[in-house]
């Protein structure tokens, strides 16, 4: 009995006790129960090197925190603070602030009590990965944002440094840029946090990016610049007028591939002779030097179609009918400051006129070749027949070209006659061009032996009857694609033919290049081209009427608007070669019809001048 | 023998002395806390700039020497902008405005920019003050030098001068 009044006694006073703490005037309901911050300290957690604060989302009841991927052990002391007479229980264990340990998993619990209202609320644990690094996920000028683009502006990778390139009318101006960053990263733009990702920024300065992942403690610093997109500019470089000489339409362009400067051949009589005599001279870089000896071939016979071409090693070689002896090719070489003739002539046989003007090609072996037709009707192999004459070093070799076609064996007499070829390079693969009357063009591999293996046979432009061969020409890029120029006799057009050696694919390639027709059937203007290897951007140039205009392809061979190329009127041979590096050279024999003078134009075509601020 | 050994003693002592008395004067020279602005590549304090280039930009570097101990928060730099009465900001240069003082360093970081676009002024008198100068006036650290440590205290300003 005295034991049970001892146990209702002690209940008693508990009851008391309860209801006195209750009554607690000092403790008022503030009928609130939340969590108001929750930190896990550097100074309490060994393992984390910043504090890193919970996100507490009421409404969802979740308590969030970015916990770096390299922390194992997730027991950690909290900060917290909480709202009036609240404690924090997890598992029902009470967690004092600063030194009790909870575990912080994604799907754990904390609950706040209110011990005066009895209110409660749970919070789920939402641990987010934090990767410890500091990176820009994406940066870009997007169209949408900023009306002087047409398309959006991203750089080609996220690097410290980075390019872009803007269109002439956004260049330097202020656009806006879009940046975003990894997960729990803050980045910002010249200092100042974007607004959804965006911010305007004046593009004639570098653009400083940063991007801060606040709980590893990292930053990391980017800078984009923006360039502008280059156009190409024509540039007249000189003008070359040979003195005491009597210049005529004839000249060729070659790219010396050492010094990737132009060198022009050209034909003219000297005061004290009567018959044309070759002259070389090379661009500088400021002005124009002659190559070589002067006037340098003999005068048996005039000297014409002069063309150069030079080999990998810088060395020129000419080409050119008559001087030493009338309807017969020779070569010459610069040899010490000397144009030396290589054996005799390159023939064995007299050679007739071509359509096309020779062209003289460089072999593997970095020796010249060439095309003719002979015009000695009592060697049918070579009569109007093509013939591949190559030098080997000592001596001229002569073959025909048993796929092609002969002479008259086609549907009338004279079909199949040589009209001439043109060549292009890519890399160490030689291509030729081959011609002939009343059949489609012929493409054709120059192997390391000189002989040729076909590409592309007889290919007959659609619609047409047989391929018109006025202005043909070959170019090739940086990919082994060639490209061929030819005339469409139906419709009144050229073309430019994409031609792949690979599968030998031929295929009509950006937009049509309108000529006129004339009287004999054939093209009235003057069209030459050449392609930049690396961007396959296309010259053109026409000539009409004496006057030379251009037009730049897009990288889909679509031609712009044309400009002219010179004041001054031509007549003769307009010329254009790619030299690399963006750059194209271009020469014409500019005429002066009242003072029947004629003088060498030499003109650039380049990417202007690149200016990226902060370079 | 003894004297000698005495003058030996005396030299080496000496000789520790002053290495002693080195190591502190670098202790010194390497441990305090300097900033400096420079050209682009950390050499020069000075630069001409041409009245005809437009839109010429021009990038600058002002870099913080602390040692990790010591680079505990975010240290703030100040710079003053004097323009010779030849010059006017927006006709003659801009400074990138985020570049604008003062310059934040958060921790870890040492070198900050700071830009100026030049213009073509038409009306530029070359009879005129053209010069820019940039000058270092303050660090939020305290014991922070402006400018190399010495009593020239070098590389604590940065001239332009527009020709």
């Amino acid at each position: 009995m005295k034991r049970l009044v001892s146990l209702i006694s002690v209940a008693a006073l508990l009851v008391c006790c309860t209801v006195f703490t209750a009554c607690d005037p000092s403790k008022k309901a503030d009928n609130e129960v939340a969590i108001r911050s929750i930190t896990l300290t550097s100074e309490l957690n060994p393992g984390i090197s910043k504090d890193i604060t919970g996100t507490i989302s009421t409404v969802d009841k979740t308590m969030s925190f970015a916990l770096p991927v390299s922390l194992s052990d997730h027991n950690l002391i909290p900060s917290f603070t909480v709202s009036d007479n609240d404690y924090i229980t997890q598992d029902d264990n009470v967690i004092i602030s600063g030194e009790s340990k909870i575990l912080v998993e994604t799907g754990k619990t904390i609950t706040v009590s209110d011990d005066i209202s009895g209110l409660s609320v749970t919070y789920t644990i939402k641990v987010i990965d934090n990767d410890e690094k500091a990176e820009l996920a994406s940066v870009r000028f997007e169209a949408a944002d900023n009306e002087l683009l047409d398309e959006d502006i991203v750089p080609e990778q996220i690097s410290e440094e980075m390019l872009v390139r803007v269109p002439s009318q956004a260049f330097l101006q202020t656009l806006t840029i879009s940046v975003s960053a990894g997960e729990g990263d803050v980045v910002k733009v010249n200092g100042t946090e974007p607004q959804d990702g965006k911010l305007s920024v004046d593009t004639a300065f570098p653009i400083d990016i940063t991007v801060t992942d606040e709980v590893a403690g990292v930053t990391s610093k980017y800078v984009l610049k923006v360039g502008k997109i280059l156009g190409y500019v024509c540039t007249k470089l000189g003008e070359y007028s040979k003195p005491s000489a009597t210049m005529s339409g004839n000249h060729s362009l070659a790219i010396n591939p050492v010094d990737k400067l132009p060198y022009v051949v050209f034909d003219a009589v000297d005061d004290h002779t009567t018959k044309k005599r070759l002259t070389v001279v090379k661009w500088d870089g400021s002005s124009f030097a002659t190559v070589g000896e002067d006037s340098f071939n003999d005068t048996t016979a005039t000297a014409s179609v002069p063309n150069i071409a030079i080999n990998k090693e810088g060395t020129p070689y000419v080409l050119y009918k008559g001087g030493e002896v009338s309807n017969f090719f020779s070569v010459r070489k610069l040899e010490s400051g000397k144009w030396n003739r290589l054996g005799e002539s390159t023939s064995s046989v007299k050679v007739g006129s071509m359509m096309i003007d020779p062209v003289l090609g460089i072999d593997s072996k970095g020796n010249p070749f060439h095309f003719y037709a002979g015009n000695d009707k009592t060697q049918s192999a070579s009569y109007k027949n093509a013939v591949m004459s190559s030098y080997d070093g000592s001596s001229w070799k002569e073959s025909t070209i048993p796929e092609m076609p002969l002479y008259g064996s086609g549907s009338t007499s004279t079909s199949g006659a040589f009209y001439g070829n043109r060549v292009a390079e890519s890399g160490s693969d030689c291509y030729v061009l081959l011609h002939q009357n009343m059949f489609g063009f012929h493409i054709m591999k120059l192997n390391d032996d000189n002989s040729l293996s076909p590409v592309v046979m007889n290919y007959i432009p659609e619609g047409e009857s047989y391929a018109l061969p006025g202005n043909a020409d070959i170019c090739a890029d940086d990919e082994g694609q060639l490209y061929v120029l030819e005339g469409s006799h139906a419709a009144g057009k050229m073309q430019i033919y994409k031609v792949n050696p690979s599968d030998k694919t031929v295929a009509a390639y950006g937009s049509p290049i309108a000529v006129s027709i004339g009287s004999s059937g054939s093209i009235s203007e003057d069209v030459v081209f050449a392609v930049n290897g690396s961007d396959r951007t296309i010259v053109l140039i026409k000539g009409a009427d004496g006057l030379a205009n251009y037009s730049i392809s897009d990288e889909n061979g679509q031609f712009a608007e044309y400009s002219p190329l010179s004041d001054s009127a031509y007549k003769g041979d307009i010329r254009i070669e790619y030299a690399g590096d963006n750059n194209f050279y271009a020469s014409m024999m500019a005429y002066d019809a009242e003072s029947k003078h004629y003088w060498i134009e030499l003109y650039k075509i380049g990417l202007e001048t690149d200016i990226i601020p902060g370079e | 023998m003894r004297r000698i050994d005495i003058i030996t003693a005396t030299i080496a002592v000496s000789a520790l002395m002053a290495l002693a008395s080195c190591e502190k004067h670098q202790e010194i020279l390497f441990d305090t806390p300097f900033v400096s602005i420079s050209d682009e590549t950390g050499t020069s304090s000075s630069m001409n700039v041409s009245n005809s280039a437009n839109n010429y930009l021009t990038s600058l570097r002002i870099d913080v020497n602390i040692s990790g101990e010591k680079y505990i928060g975010d240290v703030t730099i100040e710079y003053e902008v004097i323009a010779g009465n030849g010059l006017r900001e927006g006709v003659d240069y801009v400074i990138q405005s985020s570049t604008l003082s003062p310059v934040v360093f958060t921790k870890g970081t040492y070198t900050m920019p700071v830009r100026l676009l030049w213009k073509h002024n038409p009306d530029f008198d070359p009879e005129k003050d053209n010069t820019l100068v940039i000058r270092l006036t303050s660090s939020s650290m305290e014991e922070m030098l402006i400018g190399y440590p010495g009593p020239s205290a070098l590389k604590s300003s940065f001239t332009f001068t527009k020709q």
